[in-house]
């Protein structure tokens, strides 16, 4: 089945349950009981080099006016134990007629009390600080996540598909605990590209050409996530981590290879302040191991002025692969970003960002994944600094 | 200088008693709750859905103010300890992890009163000088 296949399954699942379950009163939602809310953004990059072709993010070296996105997040609180949650959305990138829909997720919650409630479906992957408001720009500084744990990496999915349980343990203590179990199957964000071509960048023949899906699928993933408040308010730390195994053929031998993920994170969050930070490291069976962290800091100068700066950094260590190839491309392996923001909130609703970042390295900046890539890595002729401004919008209701 | 520094203290007290008379609100519940106070910690916690059951084991309803009211901000400084922008940014936070919506919104404190009076498991707060009719008693925030 399909990823599609398998989201309308659980939403006519979880609706049929819903009304199969819930008393007949239940059935006719009243508007307190139905809320509509929602997100998009515009955004648009652009390199500062006309001669660098590495496109990141969403800017390359002519300017991508087209990216836009909004979703619609629908809750239906059938009962005090049954809600339903789902969240479609739409988006388009790089070009104008490149547009996607599609869903979030769609999942249903029962609850037993605040310390523990089941959730069925596809749900929001519970990792670390922004898995799972992935997309809304009103939430944070600048106009993209760090790529160095939220970037094409693997490190992370959108959502799994399976059951969860989630809870809320000391809620009446000031040293509170949030948690979540989950298991089932998870959908990772993923453009490997680079690590692809740095297998083959020193042969001189055999070249294959790249594939550029941007996506893996696991099975039999459990994961987990905790967070604790401490007394200090605003503040809190937690550890996240997941493991799957995804059917890999090499070498001619098909067989499950494992992908195990750890991550840890601090947040604190003021007024005037949003300060955070994590790192993960993403362990892969098949052939890579890599570590991502990055700092982000923001800073409210007055109620609409916000300054904004972060720090970033990915590592990749390929197993398998000649020195020679990692001495001729070692910039494939590697990632950081720093940049400086500046942002306008008209309301807590409503921003609009600037930003300047300098990028080191190709993991994550690079030529589309066409001729040109692969020319320019077999003639060491990839440019490994990208300086890039982006600017956006971003609107929450 | 004394008179100065007296004018500071005089200045001090007379802002400080703006800042008392601006902090006027009520927190009403149902006149069968049983509580007759609330922590200030508790009382956050219920309002930003942390805390979804009342000791008594029966499920909160909690209802909030228009955003713009100014019982609302004085609600949401003295008792989230935030700016109302902080508590909205909260509210997104959960809306889009799927977590928890925001409480239900009543346009005045007729309104609230109204509401309190009809639910027994809801919990709101209306400014001092709204008239307290039979079937919600206010709680006391400590």
């Amino acid at each position: 089945m399909t990823t599609r296949g398998r989201v309308v399954f659980w939403s006519l699942g979880l609706a049929l349950a819903a009304f199969a379950s819930a008393p007949a009163g239940a059935q006719e939602l009243t508007i307190d009981k139905l809320a509509v809310h929602g997100y998009g953004g515009w955004s648009f990059g652009r390199t500062m080099d006309n001669l660098n072709t590495n496109f990141y993010l969403f800017a390359h070296q002519r300017g991508d006016y087209f990216h836009n996105e909004f979703a619609l997040n629908v809750t239906a609180q059938l009962s005090d134990q049954l809600s339903i949650v789902a969240q479609p959305f739409w988006h388009s990138g790089h070009h104008a007629n490149q547009t996607t829909s599609g869903m979030d997720y769609v999942f249903g919650e029962w609850k037993f009390s605040d310390m523990a409630r089941l959730r069925l479906g596809n749900v929001k992957q519970p990792f670390g600080i922004y898995t799972e408001v992935f997309d809304v720009g009103t939430l944070r500084p600048f106009a993209s996540l760090s790529q160095s744990l939220y970037g094409p990496s693997g490190m992370i999915g959108k959502s799994y598909s399976g059951v969860g349980l989630t809870g809320a343990l000391f809620a009446n203590s000031p040293l509170g605990i949030e948690y979540d179990v989950y298991g089932g199957g998870l959908e990772t964000l993923e453009e490997d590209t680079p690590l692809q071509m740095i297998a083959q960048i020193a042969d001189t023949t055999g070249r294959a050409a790249l594939n550029a899906s941007t996506s893996r699928t696991f099975r039999d993933v459990i994961g987990g996530r905790v967070i604790l408040h401490t007394p200090l308010d605003g503040f809190s730390v937690g550890a996240s981590g997941y493991t799957g195994t995804r059917p890999v053929t090499r070498l001619g031998v098909a067989r499950d290879w494992r992908r195990t993920v750890m991550g840890a994170h601090a947040d604190f969050t003021s007024d005037a302040w949003w300060l955070r930070g994590e790192w993960a490291r993403e362990r892969d069976e098949a052939n890579f191991t890599a570590d991502g962290s990055y700092l982000e800091g923001a800073y409210r100068l007055t109620g609409s002025i916000q300054l904004a700066a972060t720090w970033g950094t990915y590592d990749t260590k390929v197993e398998n692969v000649p020195a020679a190839n990692i001495a001729k491309g070692q910039s494939l392996l590697e990632h950081e970003d720093t940049g400086f923001g500046i942002n306008y909130w008209l309301s807590t609703n409503f921003v609009v960002k600037s930003s300047y970042h300098v990028v080191r390295g190709n993991r994550f900046s690079h030529p589309d994944p066409t001729t040109r890539f692969r020319n320019l890595a077999y003639n060491g002729r990839l440019n490994d600094e990208t300086s890039v401004v982006l600017v956006s919008a971003h609107l929450s209701f | 200088m004394r008179t100065i520094r007296t004018l500071l203290v005089l200045l001090a007290l007379a802002l400080a008693g703006r800042a008392e008379a601006q902090s006027g609100f009520v927190v009403v519940v149902h006149e069968s709750n049983p509580m007759t106070s609330i922590s200030r910690d508790e009382l956050s916690k219920v309002f930003l859905k942390k805390i979804t059951v009342w000791r008594t084991k029966r499920p909160v309803v909690v209802v909030d103010q228009a955003d713009k009211s100014p019982v609302r901000l004085q609600f949401t400084r003295t008792v989230h300890r935030r700016e109302l922008s902080s508590v909205q940014s909260y509210w997104q936070q959960q809306i889009f992890a799927g977590r928890a919506v925001p409480p239900q919104v009543r346009a005045s404190d007729a309104e609230v009163v109204s509401f309190v009076a009809g639910n027994p498991s809801a919990v709101g707060y209306v400014s001092t000088s709204a008239p307290l009719p039979a079937g919600v008693k206010a709680l006391t925030v400590q």
